[in-house]
């Protein structure tokens, strides 16, 4: 149940204003993200420093807390009137609460989204079991020693991402469109580095920033997109990973939140990981073994110069043949899984974001969802569409010179052309092994 | 049955090393600057474990060491004895200019001195020493003497050393590297060939490692 106590809280607009210590720098920011115990002990701070905000978080934790005492609920959002007008989202998952404050005209739902993808960052650090277990033990405790400086820049890197990345707006895998013949042996070098490795459990091949060529799972266990994000996030932020293999603990929450994992991780080209999980900690030597067999098997049948192929970029124009589509984004719901062009020179990533998720809110409004949806001329001088049907949603943009009607062709050729090649440019099927 | 063979010249022998030491006092420097002569300013913290090779040659042999670059942070501690086990040699790693992280390498010294292999070689490096030639002796928190006076009554190689210029990172793993007793290793990689096994089964590294 949502619940909204934004006409109580009129008064603490400005109490949360002057709460802050901070420069007005700090309150200019658009979005703010709060990590917090139970106890009301700073975990995480997206900006400014969490120890002179002890004030502004207290009065968090007691919101949270007061919603629980006297109304039995749990407190999920308040309007902050104007001026300042951020729309607070809470997410309460003990022993955290988390928070984001945002100006940004993002979702309710959107925002929530991005809190869950902190939270499970987090428990990919620190499994629900030790947190439990810590702050039993130490209500008052200080997380962030602990947590440490690694995760902290790296949910830094994640808050950021929600701006930048439009993954965590379609909520599934990227894919990266290659031949099915082509993926098919993608998935064929991870089986044979599977063979006799008894303690691998999944094995993945990405691509750049976070895109998925291939996955080999057990065929008992499947893995869960968000679990999947959190291992592209742990890989893609930390560059040291392509220059030295490594071995690190992490948990996957929806696959078991009360223990580790451990991920060999290793750059077979300068765009291309592989990832390697067990639940053996011993097992580093074994999947350094089974990279071998990945590498001598990719060497052996030309994958490496297929590799090559991947880091071409595909353009909008290209597909539809006519130089005024910019950019699109095409997720098909029955493979849960989405591609998107290059983003063009110039084109700003945080802009383009913005752009779908404003876009993406229309789409998903609980109260009346939109099928379609042509926002023309924007102050960039771009026109949006976006297309919600039974299999698929589109995203596209162009110059905001482009008429609607050239525009709506182009959406039906690009959404034609992804039907016809969806063999190429979804994962159809996970090699499995048992 | 021929007599065992010493390794043909030109075999590397193996050595597995881990760098301990608290975060950020440079331990992936180092390591950086002995395997490709680099250093970054402001790297990023190690997360979990990072694994490198090296080989250098002593004497008349070539050693392979196998690196365990660990993560300095203490959410990582736990994970420790997995890389120090079997270890023939450790970097136990401080900055010059912090005496907490000193007193973070003595109580890891004691850990592998309690838990680690009997025969492990510690070598104990004050990093960052590039700091004290720049801003003087008065940035430095532990002074040389004291270090050297821990490191001989603990039984360590000690070294002052700086990723950022280079001081001292051939030095400490040469010195290592020479402290090592080859001999015992040899003569345990050679037991399986006699028929007879009078060790108990040492897990050693894999041969089959290619990097």
């Amino acid at each position: 149940m949502s619940v909204q106590v934004a006409s109580g809280l009129s008064s603490s607009s400005s109490s949360a204003q002057a709460l802050d210590p901070q420069s007005a720098a700090w309150r200019q920011q658009s979005k703010h993200f709060f990590v917090l115990a139970d106890s009301g002990k700073p975990v995480y701070v997206r900006h400014g420093d969490e120890t002179s905000m002890t004030g502004l978080l207290s009065l968090l934790q007691v919101l949270v807390a007061q919603c629980q005492r006297h109304h039995d609920d749990v407190l999920r959002s308040v309007q902050l009137p104007p001026p300042a007008g951020h729309l607070l989202v809470f997410l309460v998952r003990r022993p955290l609460i988390l928070v984001a404050a945002a100006r940004t005209r993002e979702s309710e739902p959107q925002l929530r989204a991005q809190l869950a993808a902190l939270h499970s960052f987090l428990l990919s650090q620190l499994t629900q079991a030790q947190l439990a277990a810590l702050f039993a033990r130490h209500p008052n405790l200080d997380l962030r020693p602990l947590l440490g400086a690694a995760a902290a820049a790296q949910l830094t890197h994640l808050c950021d991402a929600f701006g930048t990345d439009v993954r965590f707006l379609m909520a599934c895998v990227e894919s990266v469109p290659v031949a099915r013949a082509v993926r098919k042996r993608f998935g064929s070098a991870l089986l044979r580095g599977s063979e006799g490795r008894p303690n691998l459990l999944y094995g993945m091949l990405l691509h750049g920033a976070g895109q998925l060529i291939s996955l080999i799972r057990p065929k008992s266990h499947s893995l869960h997109p968000s679990d999947l994000f959190n291992v592209f996030t742990l890989v893609t932020t930390h560059p040291q990973f392509r220059s030295s293999e490594h071995w690190i603990p992490v948990c996957l929450p929806k696959f078991n939140d009360q223990g580790f994992l451990f991920a060999y991780i290793s750059y077979i080209t300068p765009e291309m990981g592989l990832v390697l999980m067990s639940s053996d900690k011993e097992a580093f030597f074994e999947m350094q073994a089974t990279r071998e067999a990945v590498i001598d098997y990719m060497l052996k049948n030309g994958l490496v110069l297929e590799s090559k192929a991947l880091d071409q970029p595909m353009y909008a124009a290209d597909l539809v043949h006519e130089p005024t589509c910019k950019h699109f984004i095409y997720k098909s719901k029955a493979h849960v899984q989405y591609v998107q062009s290059a983003v063009p020179t110039g084109m700003a990533l945080s802009k383009l974001t913005a752009k779908y998720a404003k876009l993406h809110a229309a789409l998903h409004d609980r109260d009346a969802p939109m099928k379609l949806l042509w926002l023309e001329g924007d102050e960039d001088g771009e026109s949006t569409l976006c297309w919600n049907s039974a299999a698929f949603e589109l995203y596209c943009t162009w110059d905001a010179a482009v008429p609607r009607v050239t525009a709506i062709r182009n959406a039906n050729t690009i959404a034609k052309w992804a039907k016809a090649n969806g063999e190429d440019l979804f994962i159809l099927d996970s090699p499995t092994f048992s | 049955m021929s007599a065992p063979q010493p390794p043909a010249a030109g075999t590397p022998v193996q050595v597995k090393l881990v760098l301990l030491g608290q975060a950020a006092v440079g331990k992936s420097s180092l390591v950086l600057r002995f395997v490709r002569n680099e250093f970054q300013e402001n790297r990023e913290p190690t997360i979990g474990a990072a694994f490198l090779t090296q080989k250098c040659k002593v004497d008349d042999k070539i050693v392979k060491f196998e690196i365990w670059d660990t993560a300095g942070q203490e959410r990582f501690h736990s994970l420790a004895p997995m890389y120090y086990r079997n270890a023939l040699a450790a970097i136990v790693v401080y900055d010059v200019t912090s005496a907490q992280s000193f007193d973070k390498a003595k109580s890891w010294v004691k850990e592998l001195q309690l838990q680690g292999s009997p025969n492990v070689v510690i070598a104990l490096a004050g990093n960052k020493i590039d700091i004290i030639k720049s801003e003087g002796e008065g940035a430095r928190e532990v002074p040389a003497d004291e270090a050297q006076a821990y490191a001989n009554e603990a039984g360590l190689l000690f070294f002052e050393t700086s990723a950022k210029d280079g001081t001292g990172v051939e030095a400490i793993f040469n010195d290592i590297a020479k402290k090592i007793p080859f001999e015992q290793i040899l003569a345990k990689a050679n037991a399986p060939r006699q028929g007879v096994n009078l060790h108990e089964a040492q897990p050693t590294p894999p041969q089959n490692c290619a990097c």
